[in-house]
């Protein structure tokens, strides 16, 4: 027989960026099942149904935040493709988008939308079969740019805000996150019990807030 | 710090009996056991496949096999024909199915559609139905003999695209701490790995090795101390040169050397460093004739003899590979390890579409791969055979250099006499800065062929 070890309580060890730096970032299992809760929400809210299909593009650091919307999309009965958020990995993206039907891209980002361009790709094309594109920094801005109708995404230092409509603002879920500003600089803190808590973490990102949602600066990503 | 230490210091005595296995039946189960384990699955899965998987029925037909022909295991190592990705691509594009007829369960029932590497040419479709648990029990027994324990902290930096692999440590009690595959993150890692003193760390890459010497020469990191809580390092894909290797050894390494085993499953070494293991209960493996052209002609080769690695998996329901020819030149032997376990273990050589044969001599890149480490400008080991086809006239390398050498043409001279000296071979030498070299790959390797 082989051994049953109870998984330990700490999920796993990773990180957030604040601006060029990085914080390191403790999980508990208990907070990832939750933020798992969430995320199954919001992605049912802005369109995902059971028997969709998404595909992933994310860094193995992002997982803290990348995990949760992971499983949100398996709680909502749909299925998922895995690709590296790196200019290197966009063919894969690429073979994915153009051999398979996805209802939603899923955290595309400037070096996604970097090495498709190097390879070539038309995101017009790549993506016009995608009802929903979730993209986060510059990347929104290019797609937009490319006749899209991309869904902003924010990693919102340990947060993770989504627009709950193309065009509109990222949000965060009022029952995990509550938001304020620092000099022009949106803070975050938790509201639930976390392994780590975060009081006022700073997050790099220039803008104001209105309740849960980030009104970016002007030229802000 | 001291308790951390000492989870290395696992005395092989204390190891050898039952706390060795994570699960003892069947790691050491006997050869008889698995003969009979890969009889039933063998005979199970033929009609299973015929039935669901329009690529099997297609593709057996049209070499005169049907399932009822296939009674016992001597029947299918005479009769079932090989396949391999080309077929898989031929199928997909002639049929327009992106599974290329592989699927066996309807595709409503996947929980992922993830994909191979595609470092060799165009990605293929790796479609899964995650079970509990996950690919966690067959990699929970590697890991486990290579020392980690519940409570541990297991280093990762890996890629995406095979899915959640970076949550198997909790199979083992143990906590991953989450890193890209990437240079980029050495400085944190490093910094990381001093603050919670993992046990193991998965997967070690030759550009990474080349960026921790330069993150050595560069900063005042004491890399012996990084790496003083392992007990394991698990090292994939490329063949370890010998400057890697010496300053591995210097930093205290405990190295291990990983590869994937025909697309089947993954092979690892043990603690006894004496070949990989694969596991028998997930893959039922054959070692063939490399020229084999059909079962017709497919001699085993002798136990301990090099071969090329046929796979068939015997857990998967829903996209079973079957008679794969891997393309990978392994030694091959089922006699029982001295770790205890009984399964089959392999020796990589490279890839059989990798080598080429010059004025009738096989060269491989691992045969290469000393005599360019061997000079200082091209120490880091970075080069691709140019490959025109398998028959060549002439060797020719591109091989990478660091810094800027003042004579190019001599150091290409110097090159091709080392070698010439080890491989018995004069290559003609076309010289490329390391970091061109470097982008044509992912972070973890560079291909080691090129055509052109
Ligand atoms: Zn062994």
């Amino acid at each position: 027989m082989a051994r049953t070890i109870a998984p330990p309580e700490l999920w796993g060890v990773g990180q957030f960026r604040v601006g060029a730096g990085s914080v390191t970032w403790e999980l508990s299992q208990a907070e990832i099942m939750r933020d798992a809760q969430s995320a199954t929400g919001v992605l049912s809210a802005i369109g995902l149904a059971p028997g969709g299909r998404v595909l992933v593009t994310s860094l193995l650091s992002e997982a803290p935040h990348v995990w949760p919307l992971t499983l949100g999309v398996l709680m909502n009965g749909a299925q998922l493709s895995s690709a590296d958020a790196t200019p290197f990995d966009a063919y894969r993206t690429a073979m994915f988008l153009r051999t398979l039907r996805y209802d939603m891209a899923l955290g595309v980002s400037d070096a996604v939308v970097d090495g498709l361009e190097q390879m070539g790709v038309d995101l017009a094309t790549a993506f016009a079969d995608v009802a929903v594109i979730v993209a986060r920094g510059v990347a929104y801005d290019r797609l937009e740019s490319a006749g899209l109708r991309p869904t902003r995404m924010l990693l919102l230092g340990p947060a993770t805000a989504i627009a709950r409509a193309p065009g509109g603002p990222a949000e965060v879920d009022p029952e995990l996150w509550a938001l304020d500003t620092v000099d022009g600089q949106v803070v975050v803190t938790s509201l639930t019990e976390r392994r780590q808590a975060f009081a006022r973490q700073p997050t790099g990102v220039a803008g104001t807030v209105d309740g849960s949602r980030v009104i970016l600066a002007r030229g802000s990503s | 710090m001291s308790d951390q230490n000492s989870a290395r210091e696992i005395s092989r005595e204390s190891d050898l009996g039952d706390d060795r296995f994570f699960d003892p039946d069947i790691e050491t189960a006997s050869r008889s056991a698995l003969a009979a384990l890969h009889e039933e699955k063998l005979l199970e899965l033929v009609p299973y496949a015929y039935e669901r998987s329009p690529f099997y029925r297609k593709h057996w037909s049209e070499a005169g096999v049907h399932p009822r022909d296939i009674l016992t295991v001597d029947d299918f190592r005479e009769r079932i024909p090989f396949m391999d990705k080309d077929a898989i691509r031929a199928f997909r594009d002639a049929h327009g199915d992106p599974y290329g007829g592989l699927l066996c369960i309807p595709e409503s029932e996947l929980t992922a559609i993830n994909s191979t590497s595609g470092t060799t040419g165009d990605p293929t479709l790796v479609p899964e139905r995650w079970a509990a648990g996950g690919s966690g029990p067959a990699l929970a027994r590697d890991f486990w003999e290579l020392g980690v324990r519940p409570g541990d902290h297991v280093a990762i930096p890996m890629f995406t695209f095979r899915g959640p692999i970076y949550n198997f440590p909790h199979v083992l009690g143990a906590v991953p701490l989450i890193f890209d595959h990437s240079p980029a993150e050495l400085p944190r890692i490093c910094e990381l790995v001093r603050r919670y003193r993992p046990t193991s760390w998965y997967t070690m890459s030759g550009p990474f090795l080349l960026a921790l010497a330069e993150l050595e020469q560069s900063t005042d990191v004491d890399l012996r101390d990084v790496f003083s809580s392992f007990s394991s390092i698990v090292f994939a894909g490329e063949p370890l040169g010998v400057r890697a290797k010496a300053n591995a050894e210097r930093w205290g390494m405990p190295l291990f050397h990983h590869s994937a085993a025909g697309d089947v499953g993954a092979a690892f070494e043990c603690r006894e460093h004496d070949g990989l293991h694969v596991w028998e209960d997930v893959g039922f493996y054959e070692c063939i004739e490399p020229d084999a052209t059909g079962p017709g002609d497919a001699t085993p080769v002798a136990d301990g003899a090099v071969g090329e690695l046929v796979a068939t998996s015997l857990g998967s329901d829903v996209f079973p590979l079957i008679r794969y020819r891997s393309d990978d030149l392994d030694r091959f032997t089922r006699q029982r390890c001295a770790c205890g376990r009984t399964h089959a273990r392999l020796w990589t050589l490279g890839r059989k579409g990798d080598e080429v044969i010059v004025d009738g001599r096989s060269v491989l890149p691992v045969d290469v791969w000393g005599a360019v480490e061997a000079l200082d400008e091209t120490a880091a080991g970075l080069f691709q055979i140019i490959r025109t086809q398998r028959q060549v006239d002439v060797l020719r390398l591109r091989v990478g250099y660091a810094g800027a050498p003042s004579d190019l043409g001599a150091l290409a001279g110097l090159i091709a006499d080392s070698v010439e000296a080890g491989v018995g071979v004069r290559p003609q030498v076309e010289l490329v800065a390391n970091a061109e070299l470097l982008k044509l790959g992912p972070p973890h390797k560079i291909p080691r062929v090129a055509k052109r």
